[in-house]
């Protein structure tokens, strides 16, 4: 292996006299044949000249040592160089002292060649370390103009503060916001900056913070106060940053002017405060509106009872007691005025029922909603037994934190309304439901009735909306206006799923805040 | 075996009152009413003052039928005023009113009524509920001695 690389190393300087030795050998050999190279000492010399050229001196002497003994054994005979004559004399200085001089003297050359070529290396470099200094330091200059134009150009104030709390720098934003000179400012406590009665915190917080620097970033949460020249004291947001440098600590604060913020921040809050009483005024005259509405609602419907019942009253008076002395017509006319106020009495029974129900306070508490329906069932007792109705209950109904008059009249009126809208020749079946799910109790009223055709699911809710003839289904059309009203106090929602002639499905969704398990009997029919 | 009482009618409606007595007549009992159209009308017939000074002509009633709402003063405070008053604190009096709402009927036997009844739309109705006063109030009903 060292001898592999030792031999590496001396390629370039054995190339040279390997070369020199293959042409001597090269021209000996045509030396013997019929084609004699006519002046082979030249071809030898070229040969010396680029083995001392490319290997050097040592490698040229080589070269011609080879070429010297070739020329010796080859042009004379040896046994010649030990007589003198003036023929040897001449070539053995020709050969003897031409070649090594020839290698000598471009090995030399050589030398000198690559001497300068080294020192103009040397001084290649040099230069380029001067460029990339220059380079440098141009650039450095730039950084720094640079840095000192954002520094002096930003909008906030900067400062430079000392660990003393001395201002080291400051730029033309702090000389605008806080209304000194440049020169004024630095060379000024940070604290001079801070109103006088902040100062004494503000020195215990900095000396925290020189204890303990960290960045600290903009509006952190504080109400800071900074000091104008004049006295004056405006509103900022303060950021500070550590800076370390030889040892010793510096801290950049950037103090932002905040009065135009505030100013901003005050006008929404004010405007929010405003809308908010007008939202407020909004709803009490909203909130008065209605209670005016549903005490006129209230009122009128009460005081047009007392003429109703006298209109009624003295019709019947009159067709008790005075029926015979009227004609035909005028008895048909009697029985009209009669059957009507009978009918408006029960329309102002009813709308003082629902608007009775606006006027009272939702009373909640928990409801069982099985004694409810229980009581429900026992109230409608006579109409379920008339229609030869059949009432589901199932066991096992939960508790449900309610109010029990609300949910007890909606729920009676649905199954009341199950009960009237029967179909004429199949007997009512009123299957009553409730399944809980995540904040909600969805109670369900199924009836095998005449149903309702989709176009008037919204309608039904609304008072006083029919959809049969008094002749068809006698009633207000205030039942489900009920339902609604209740489930909307409770805070809940209703709908109806229903085909005609297939029945209807009511649900009622409740928000559930408390629920109780009650015991499961099983179910129970009330025919 | 019917008994016979003096009945006060307090009622401001004109036709009320007469749809009342003719529902009393109906029934042939022979029970005399005395009618006060508002609450003073009422007060100055139980205390004997103004136009019923004359205790004989216009004698304390067994039973009053008492109107809630009515001009001047309201049935609440003749009420209260009956109730305050003694000789007169025991007469039973009841409520007839048109009014359903749970705040007149809480008042009203706060402030002592003995009864509340709401007046019906039809005659028939005002037959029936004349019929029963007559029954429980004055035939069946034991009243309370003279103070």
């Amino acid at each position: 292996m060292n001898m592999l690389s030792a031999l590496s190393q001396y390629r370039a300087r054995l190339a040279g006299p390997a070369v020199t030795l293959f042409i001597t050998v090269a021209i000996f050999a045509l030396a013997q044949t019929l084609y004699r190279m006519p002046n082979p000492p030249a071809v030898l010399v070229l040969a010396i000249v680029f083995s001392a050229f490319y290997g050097g001196l040592a490698s040229g002497l080589l070269s011609a040592a080879i070429a010297w003994a070739f020329a010796a054994v080859h042009f004379s005979d040896p046994s010649a160089y030990f007589h003198y004559s003036p023929e040897n004399f001449a070539r053995i200085v020709t050969w003897g002292v031409s070649m090594p001089l020839t290698a000598v003297v471009v090995g030399m050359l050589k030398q000198r060649l690559e001497q300068a070529a080294k020192t103009a290396k040397e001084h290649g470099i040099v230069e380029a370390h001067l460029v990339e200094r220059s380079r440098s330091e141009a650039e450095l200059r730039k950084s720094n103009a640079l840095l000192n134009a954002i520094f002096e150009s930003a909008p906030d104030a900067m400062l430079l503060v000392g660990a003393d709390g001395r201002i080291v720098r400051a730029n033309n934003g702090a000389a605008r916001v806080f209304g000194f000179g440049i020169e004024e400012i630095a060379g000024k406590s940070v604290d001079d900056l801070i109103p006088r009665r902040y100062r004494e915190n503000h020195i215990r917080r900095r000396l925290a913070f020189a204890a303990q620097p960290h960045p600290r970033a903009m509006g952190s949460g504080m109400e800071l106060f900074g000091l104008r020249s004049d006295g004056s004291e405006f509103p900022v947001d303060v950021m500070l940053g550590p800076l370390r440098t030889d040892g010793s600590m510096t801290v950049i604060c950037v103090v932002r002017d905040i009065t135009e913020r505030k100013h901003a921040e005050e006008a929404i809050r004010r405007l929010n405060a405003e809308l908010e009483q007008r939202v407020e005024q909004r709803t009490a005259q909203l909130s008065a509106a209605n209670r005016d509405l549903e005490a006129f609602s209230y009122s009128s419907s009460h005081d047009l009872r007392a003429p109703l019942r006298a209109i009624s009253g003295f019709a019947q008076i009159l067709a008790r007691r005075e029926r015979e002395s009227l004609t035909e017509e005028g008895r048909h006319h009697l029985d009209n005025i009669v059957e009507a106020s009978a009918h408006m009495g029960r329309l102002l029974d009813d709308l003082l029922n629902y608007a009775r129900l606006g006027r009272r306070a939702v009373n909640l508490q928990p409801v069982a909603l099985a004694e409810l329906l229980a009581q429900a069932a026992k109230h409608l007792a006579p109409r379920v037994s008339e229609a030869g109705a059949e009432l589901v209950i199932p066991r096992g109904l939960p508790a449900i934190e309610s109010d029990p008059t609300l949910l007890g009249q909606a729920l009676g009126n649905l199954i009341d309304n199950a009960l009237r809208y029967h179909r004429r020749d199949v007997p009512p079946r009123v299957e009553f439901a409730c399944k809980l799910d995540a904040g909600h109790a969805t109670l369900t009223v199924t009836d095998n009735g005449i149903g309702i055709p989709a176009e008037h699911f919204d309608k039904i809710f609304n008072p006083f909306q029919r959809l049969h003839s008094q002749e068809q289904y006698p009633g207000t059309g205030i039942g489900l206006a009920i339902v609604a009203k209740a489930v909307e106090m409770l805070g809940g929602r209703i709908w109806v799923e229903s085909a005609v002639g297939a029945g209807s499905r009511f649900f009622v969704e409740l928000p559930l805040q408390k629920t109780a398990a009650i015991p499961d009997h099983g179910t129970r029919r009330q025919p | 075996m019917s008994k016979v009482a003096h009945i006060l009618l307090v009622e401001d409606n004109r036709m009320d009152i007469e749809l009342t007595l003719d529902a009393f007549r109906s029934h042939h009992l022979g029970n005399t009413i005395a009618v006060a159209t508002d609450g003073e009308d009422a007060l100055d017939y139980m205390f004997s003052r103004g136009k019923y000074g004359d205790r004989r002509a216009n004698p304390v009633p067994d039973l009053i039928l008492l109107d809630l709402k009515m001009p001047k003063m309201d049935g609440f405070e003749v009420l209260r005023q009956l109730k305050a008053a003694s000789g007169l604190k025991r007469i039973p009096v009841i409520i007839l009113t048109s009014s359903k709402e749970e705040g007149d009927r809480a008042v009203s036997y706060d402030c002592g009524a003995n009864s509340y009844l709401v007046k019906p739309v039809s005659f028939d109705g005002f037959l029936e509920v004349v019929k029963h006063i007559e029954d429980y109030w004055v035939t069946l009903n034991v009243g309370p001695p003279k103070e």
